[in-house]
């Protein structure tokens, strides 16, 4: 662990997370022209982790304590893993009226508008590294894995495939509403070696 | 006369990008700043002729340099280049005064087309 956080270093998660941060700015303007609103994105976050110090890393951050519904897309070619969506859970009842829905929302609809925020969200993002990094990735349609759980409850290393995880966070949140969406993006470990060799091609560019 | 230049990115690799891809009839000293704070300083400290800008930075971000520079009356050309690409953060830079707006991932010659445009070069 300790030879593959050396090898992932400044000039690597500088670029990454420049990768990353533009890849979201595509998905976040998906997602406001889908919600008719502005979205406030935060600086993506790197972290480098062996799983079982995952709840560890991320209870650093505050929005991971309330319970949440949480969404996950798989993706492979190039570089294989899964990008993760977390949505709040009051956020999630907001939903509706940001996707115009009128009258009650049945289970089906809430289901129905989950994935397409997640699809839009994860697909946008990984769409926007895929083309900055010139490798192509073939998706799996999103799936809810669990609601009304914490981040606690929900990452336990025995129910993690992955050995490391390489996580970028990523905050999205609308104006005007409560409404927050955290994504994580894990990564298998054999895709650190093409990772790094198309990250290097981009700092030779320069 | 641009005698010198701000760029002003939380990331190396951006500034690096941004740096290389000004005109190289700017002979100019370029300064760099990681965020809105350090921007600031360099602002009052150095005067330069030109602010490349990000928007997203940890410390200030853009939004905040643009309200600062504007409350101070300060005219110094900015040309924001933003990962952030809805059309409210566009319409919030121009409001706070940014005189142009260039969309990462940057396009070869996106930078010179629009200091051209501006009449700097």
């Amino acid at each position: 662990m300790t030879r593959l956080k050396d090898q992932f270093n400044e000039d690597r998660r500088d670029a990454l997370q420049e990768v990353v941060n533009i890849a979201m700015g595509q998905a976040g303007d998906s997602l406001a022209k889908l919600f008719g609103t502005f979205v406030e994105l935060s600086i993506p976050k790197f972290h480098l982790c062996d799983v079982t110090e995952l709840n560890q890393v991320l209870s650093k951050n505050d929005a991971y304590v309330e319970k949440m519904t949480i969404l996950r897309q798989p993706f492979s070619g190039q570089l294989r893993g899964e990008g993760i969506a977390l949505f709040n859970n009051s956020g999630v009842n907001e939903l509706a009226s940001l996707m115009g829905y009128e009258g009650e929302v049945t289970f089906g609809n809430e289901r129905e508008m989950l994935l397409d925020v997640c699809s839009i969200l994860v697909g946008a993002c990984l769409n926007g590294v895929a083309s900055q990094l010139e490798i192509s990735l073939s998706y799996t349609a999103p799936t809810i894995i669990t609601k009304d759980t914490t981040i606690e409850e929900f990452f336990k290393p025995e129910s993690i495939q992955w050995r490391y995880a390489m996580i970028m966070e990523i905050c999205l949140t609308l104006e005007q509403y409560d409404f927050t969406s955290n994504m994580l993006l894990f990564l298998s470990e054999d895709s650190f070696p093409p990772l790094m060799d198309k990250l290097d091609h981009m700092l030779d560019e320069l | 006369m641009i005698k010198s230049i701000l760029v002003v990115d939380d990331s190396k690799m951006s500034r690096k990008l941004v740096i290389r891809a000004l005109p190289e009839e700017w002979d100019s000293p370029v300064h760099q700043a990681s965020n809105g704070l350090e921007a600031l300083d360099i602002v009052h400290d150095k005067s330069p002729d030109v602010i490349f800008l990000d928007l997203t930075m940890p410390e200030l971000d853009g939004f905040g340099v643009l309200a600062a520079l504007q409350k101070e009356e300060n005219k110094v050309p900015v040309i924001v280049i933003s990962a952030d690409v809805q059309t409210e953060a566009y319409e919030r830079a121009i409001g706070l005064g940014a005189r142009a707006f260039i969309q990462k991932p940057m396009g070869p010659g996106d930078i010179r087309k629009v200091v051209q445009e501006l009449g700097l070069l």
